[in-house]
């Protein structure tokens, strides 16, 4: 499936063993903008234009680039929620790609509990899986008593532990990250920290998406870096970073480099 | 393939019963509301058609509830099952979900409160001496054939209706309209011999005409009213499921709110 020249140079070895789950194909998508029949503006905007890459089995693949670059388009492609124009996403379709989102469709009548149920079945799972899981959402998410009462009873920080608590339970094939999250107060925000390094430790494969380098150095082992909706870098995290900034901040690259050199005298 | 399919139909269920349930603690008043609506327009009906143009009696009542029971039915379901899949995008612009799912959740609560009203509907009618019969076994054969219909129609209607606005106006329109003309305050006989069958193409009318034959009349629904409803809701069902596969990715792309 990978020609010899698109396989990036500097890949670990541990990656080079493992087995595509995911390639992506010369990408292309394009918002059209003909409203109203009567002002009829041909305004397409090519939000990707030619975007081509490789998810590997249970690795870590940081896709960064600046606002606007085209992240989150990809990212609705990657789940099935946008059909590209043109090039191919080349997946087998039983696995099961979920975008991380909070508190997606939550009725604020409902109970905590009935929220869980109903927002892990739009994450894909099933009632059954939800009923059983339902304890640990409600230990994570620490509501105690309010796990049973209406949501719209909820302050926001506890209406965000509770999205929180039960999007980390459904476990999807590839998980999608638009950014880290972190929520609520200090205490819950370290938690839900701690939860996602342990995503990032596990099997799991996850594509996060960020426009911070650190933040990708730091999560994970491969890096696709997108500018105007093109692939400009595929490969070592810390080349990929490195010809970003480069790119868009030169004047912070010195800095990047001693933090790279550091992080890399450490381990 | 079947894994998805138990997971659709899990959310449908669990979406309507948790509609109906934030409903009906929404509003003090809850379930006795859906019974309320039919009974004013009911009262307002008789007033006008029953008291001044004297038609009064216990029979006109059943004959005014029959018809505004089954109209509440097919309004809300057209109305809210139209209106689903915008009012929805979010969720469905950051999940992935057929875009049938929540059409159909609107219309299985519309007929939740349809069923509970038509109970009490069927009681009411035995005060005014029109007893449940034989007949009454056909009811539910109607019900599924009539929710085929409204089905179709709205699946087709949520999918326009989300990219013309316009739509949702002209249905509207279109709804008062078919209230007139629908049979609902006048009874078929009124209509000229010629002018019948024009009338009876009116699925709305038709169906209205179906329940009354079965609790007024104590006759068995026309086969052919029957069949004729059940073709077109066949039909458009199918164009309605085929165009929500067609759009499935195009809307999301497609309608930004």
């Amino acid at each position: 499936m990978i020609t010899s020249e698109e396989t990036p140079k500097n890949l670990d070895i541990t990656t080079k063993e493992k087995e595509v789950v995911l390639s992506v194909r010369n990408l292309g998508l394009c918002y059209r903008r003909d409203k109203n029949i009567f002002t009829k503006t041909s305004g397409n905007f090519w939000a990707l234009k030619d975007v081509s890459f490789d998810l590997y089995k249970g690795e870590k693949l940081g896709i960064i680039g600046r606002n606007g670059c085209g992240k989150s388009t990809l990212m609705k492609i990657l789940t099935g929620i946008f059909c590209q124009d043109k090039g191919q996403v080349i997946v087998d379709k039983k696995l099961h790609i979920q975008l991380l989102s909070l508190g997606v469709g939550f009725e604020r009548s409902l109970s905590g509990r009935e929220n869980a149920i109903l927002n892990g079945m739009l994450f894909g799972k099933t009632r059954k899986y939800m009923l059983k899981r339902l304890h640990e959402i409600r230990e994570f998410s620490e509501l105690g008593e309010f796990f049973d009462a209406p949501v719209k009873t909820y302050s926001s920080g506890m209406v965000s532990r509770l999205a929180f608590s039960v999007a980390i339970v459904a476990e999807p094939d590839i998980l999608l990250l638009d950014e880290m999250l972190g929520v609520g107060d200090a205490h819950f925000a370290e938690k839900s920290r701690r939860a996602m390094n342990e995503k990032f430790s596990s099997e799991q494969t996850v594509i996060l998406i960020s426009h911070d380098p650190y933040t990708i150095i730091n999560m994970c082992n491969r890096a696709v870096w997108i500018e105007n909706g093109e692939t400009r870098a595929e490969g070592n995290v810390f080349d990929v970073s490195e010809q970003y900034i480069a790119a868009i901040t030169p004047e912070n690259l010195e800095t990047y480099k001693r933090t790279v050199a550091a992080m890399r005298g450490e381990s | 393939m079947i894994s998805n399919f138990s997971r659709y139909r899990d959310i449908v269920l669990y979406r309507t019963w948790a509609e109906l349930k934030a409903e009906s603690q929404q509003n003090y008043l809850g379930y006795v509301w859906f019974l309320l609506q039919p009974m004013i327009t009911t009262a307002i009906l008789y007033v006008v058609f029953g008291v001044l143009w004297s038609n009064r009696g216990g029979e006109y009542v059943v004959f005014l509830l029959t018809g505004m029971v089954v109209w509440q039915w097919f309004e809300s379901c057209i109305n809210s099952g139209m209106g689903a899949i915008k009012a929805k995008l979010h969720i469905m612009k950051e999940i992935p979900l057929p875009k049938y799912l929540f059409p159909l959740v609107h219309i299985f609560a519309d007929t939740w409160r349809f069923l509970f009203v038509f109970v009490v509907l069927i009681g009411f009618a035995s005060i005014f001496k029109f007893y449940p019969n034989w007949n009454y076994f056909y009811l539910p054969l109607l019900i599924v054939i009539h929710l085929t219909f409204i089905i179709g129609i709205a699946l087709i209607l949520s999918v326009a209706s989300a990219y013309l606005n316009d739509l949702t106006t002209i249905v509207q329109s279109m709804l008062r309209i078919l209230f007139f003309i629908s049979g609902i305050f006048f009874s078929i006989d009124k209509i000229p011999a010629e002018l019948i069958p024009w009338f009876l193409a009116n699925p709305a009318a038709a169906m209205i005409h179906n329940y009354r034959s079965v609790i007024i009349d104590n006759t068995a629904p026309s086969l052919y009213l029957m069949g004729y409803i059940l073709a077109l809701g066949l039909t458009l069902c199918c164009i309605g499921f085929y165009i929500c596969k067609h759009f499935d990715q195009k809307i999301t792309k497609d309608i930004s709110l």
